[in-house]
């Protein structure tokens, strides 16, 4: 084998063990991304529904349906006065909204949990005293 | 006189001399190969740990300190990488290997405090050495926060993230 051979080989193999570490990596922060787009996108849509219901007014309501997964992975929605956190058990994802109060069918939850592959109510009502509030229930 | 079966000492001394250049060139394209690579491995970690930032998806641990301290993290910013440079900063004894320190600038008119930007600088730092770990499968050799992340001839730590 000629000098040349044995030097472009080396080279070759060189460069080629470097490409496959960095493509490996970049395909794994590629998945982290995706995973964190779409858990974004689930606290905005949750977020975006309960103004959407709460700026409808009285009796104004609406559908919300969870996607399945997060790439793959399980996930919660949990929904207090504070806001949306997306639970995917190690990573969080949080969106505000704009809404004096979130409860459950009972009227005294303070914090409601919404699971993957569920559709739920939000529907817009006010009480006695003419204080607007949502409720999130669950539907078919 | 006969010549049969002989080599000249000219081509003697060619053969021994090329041997030793292919170890040559082949000990500097290693060197300079592995530091392209670990400088690629690094820009792969600030754009992701950019786009992790900007998406405001985090760990647990991080998620509970930034919803007491840095509640503006919370919530989608916009996270851009200007660049990324290194410093030779010469061999260590200790780690019998050759010290890089790496750092990346950061821009984001949405961060307004010094707190956040450090924040989000330093989940920055963590996903270039984590990156560079990853690349080089150095994962094993390091701590919990890869510092410092580790290849065969150098080592890397992370300079604060210069906001622009």
């Amino acid at each position: 084998m000629s000098g040349e051979f044995l030097l472009a080989s080396m080279v070759f193999l060189i460069i080629l063990s470097g490409i496959i570490g960095i493509a490996e990596e970049r395909s794994k922060s590629v998945y982290s991304i995706q995973e964190s787009v779409e858990a974004r996108i689930i606290a905005e849509k949750v977020a975006q529904s309960l103004e959407d219901a709460y700026s409808g007014g009285n009796g104004h309501e609406l559908i919300v349906e969870m996607s399945p997964s997060i790439n793959g992975r399980d996930y919660r929605v949990k929904i207090n006065s504070s806001g949306v956190l997306v639970d995917m058990g190690s990573r969080n994802c949080f969106s505000t909204y704009l809404a004096p109060r979130v409860t459950g069918p009972k009227h005294t939850e303070k914090n409601i949990v919404l699971y993957p592959s569920k559709r739920y109510r939000i529907t817009h009502q006010r009480d006695e005293d003419g204080n607007h509030f949502l409720v999130i229930q669950e539907t078919i | 006189m006969d010549y049969q079966g002989q080599i000249s000492i000219e081509f003697m001394m060619i053969m021994a001399t090329i041997p030793m250049m292919l170890l040559l060139m082949a000990t500097f394209t290693c060197e300079s190969s592995e530091l392209t690579l670990a400088m690629a491995a690094a820009r792969n970690g600030a754009t992701q740990g950019a786009s992790l930032d900007s998406l405001a998806v985090y760990p647990d641990q991080a998620f509970s300190n930034y919803s007491q301290k840095n509640q503006r993290l919370l919530l989608p910013s916009r996270v851009q990488i200007l660049g990324i440079e290194y410093q030779n900063q010469g061999y260590n004894p200790v780690y019998q290997k050759t010290k890089i320190q790496i750092r990346a600038y950061a821009s984001d008119p949405t961060l307004k405090t010094r707190g956040d930007k450090n924040c989000m600088g330093e989940r920055i730092n963590y996903y270039i050495r984590k990156s560079i770990a990853g690349t080089f499968q150095t994962d094993h050799m390091s701590n919990s926060v890869f510092n410092p992340a580790f290849s065969h001839r150098y080592y890397y730590t992370t300079a604060d993230v210069k906001w622009c």
